[in-house]
């Protein structure tokens, strides 16, 4: 495995979480949340729906701001620095493909606002295999298609850090499987990678750290493997830890 | 500068594949003109009519450009651009669009209003396109502060028309000195106040886009 991406720059420390409220209108999403995630690691953030995973991952992108506490990316106290911004991919729930747009002109678009070379959306269609519909627009690709095509995006500038909202939601088996290995190849590489998912199986297929949102609070970092399905029902019919 | 071209070219492409905003912009100016026309095809009502139809021409418009973008506005927060440069973009496709409504519906005017509008078209381009940038840049702004609200096609018309308001009366005023046959010297006054507000709105709304866009 090569070295982790962003140490040298950041120290070891991809992601640091510290204290971390959000409200909505008053209502408190995270209760103080504390997450350290080093450089090179990938997590796995399980929670139920609603949990507020979706809200810890937008304030790690940087596309919003705690109510109170802190969050550093690399070191940097994160919020809207283009040169911050630059080093996170994020796959969103939503597409973020323009649907009349082929798969080529997406990525071209997105590297172009990334000052990025033609040869990069070359290069990456061939990694990503996704050459065959590249010439497709994007409102007839199948679901799984269109995550392959959005991991291509958000990897287009090679980021340091990687973050996919639940981005199995909605795949069948064989394209599930192929994100996985996209995903297990592009951590191999030492990138941080962090995602949310229900499914522990799904945390489990790529080897990933884990720990749990319920009630706003999380659990402590656990190691792969170290989570049984049944205590994780358990949690989640509680609804809180 | 390079940035702006390519959002341009994104958004126009996009456009020319749907054709859904001209289409719509069209569809209402084209159905204004005829009511107005049938209410009251006097040529004294012309200019009003004209600038009433662009201005909610404009407002259906510029709703859909950012409800079409709502979805990748994540992607553009993330992206190293300058949040003017997406302003830019944004208003200079607006008022690219608006511009062509603009043009098809004229012959419209001349047929159902006053002849004077083929005659005067020449002249008549200089308040038309300041108008229409004008119009382009507040709608672009309000429609990036509105484009996450549930009510966006009623709240458009309500922040942008009182805002424009001061606009439109000077292109109203203009329109109508020149379909009257005065010279293009005559309508000096007007044309400073639709440049005023232009460079006003421009400078202000590129300064203010940065925080349209974040959260």
């Amino acid at each position: 495995m090569s070295a982790p991406r962003g140490a040298a720059t950041g120290g070891a420390r991809a992601v640091d979480v510290r204290g971390v409220v959000k409200s909505y209108d008053h209502r408190p999403i995270l209760r103080g949340v504390d997450l350290v995630v080093e450089a090179g690691q990938t997590l796995a953030v399980l929670g139920p729906n609603g949990s507020g995973k979706t809200t810890l991952l937008r304030l790690i992108a940087t596309l919003a701001s705690p109510t109170r506490g802190e969050i550093t990316l690399f070191g940097q106290p994160a919020g809207p620095v283009p040169e911050l911004r630059r080093r996170i991919g994020l796959v969103a729930h939503e597409s973020l493909l323009y649907d009349n747009l082929t798969v080529a002109e997406n990525l071209r678009f997105f590297a172009g606002l990334y000052g990025l070379a033609a040869g990069r959306v070359d290069a990456m269609l061939t990694q990503t295999a996704l050459r065959p519909i590249a010439g497709r627009r994007a409102r007839v690709l199948s679901r799984g298609q269109r995550q392959q095509v959005n991991l291509a995006r958000a990897l287009l500038h090679d980021p340091d850090i990687l973050i996919l909202d639940e981005p199995y939601t909605g795949l069948d088996v064989t394209a599930a499987e192929r994100l996985t290995a996209t995903l297990r190849t592009d951590a191999g590489r030492g990138r941080t990678v962090i995602f949310t998912t229900h499914d522990l199986a799904e945390a489990e297929a790529l080897g990933a750290s884990m720990t749990v949102l319920l009630g706003g609070r999380l659990t402590e970092v656990m190691r792969p493997g170290s989570l049984d399905d049944a205590r994780l029902a358990a949690w989640f019919h509680q609804g809180r830890l | 500068m390079r940035v702006v071209l390519r959002l341009v070219a994104k958004d126009l492409r996009l456009e020319w594949r749907t054709r859904e905003i001209v289409t719509t912009m069209g569809l209402l100016a084209f159905l204004l003109v005829i009511v107005l026309g049938a209410a009251r095809s006097d040529p004294a009502a012309a200019p009003a009519a004209m600038w009433v139809t662009y201005a909610f021409a404009a407002t259906l418009g510029f709703t859909r450009t950012f409800a079409l973008e709502r979805d990748h506005l994540t992607a553009l927060r993330l992206a190293p651009v300058d949040r003017g440069s997406v302003f830019l973009a944004k208003a200079l496709a607006n008022w690219l669009m608006l511009l062509i409504v603009q043009v098809i519906s004229l012959p419209v005017f001349g047929a159902l209003f006053t002849e004077a509008v083929w005659d005067r078209a020449p002249s008549l381009a200089m308040p038309m396109l300041m108008g229409g940038i004008g119009l382009a840049a507040v709608g672009t702004l309000f429609g990036g502060v509105i484009v996450q609200a549930r009510l966006r096609e009623a709240l458009l018309p309500i922040l942008m028309l009182p805002v424009t308001l001061p606009l439109l009366i000077a292109a109203v005023s203009a329109t109508t000195a020149l379909l009257d046959g005065r010279p293009m010297a005559a309508i000096g006054a007007q044309l400073q106040l639709l440049g005023a507000f232009d460079i006003l709105f421009v400078t202000i709304s590129w300064l203010l886009f940065d925080f349209v866009l974040e959260e």
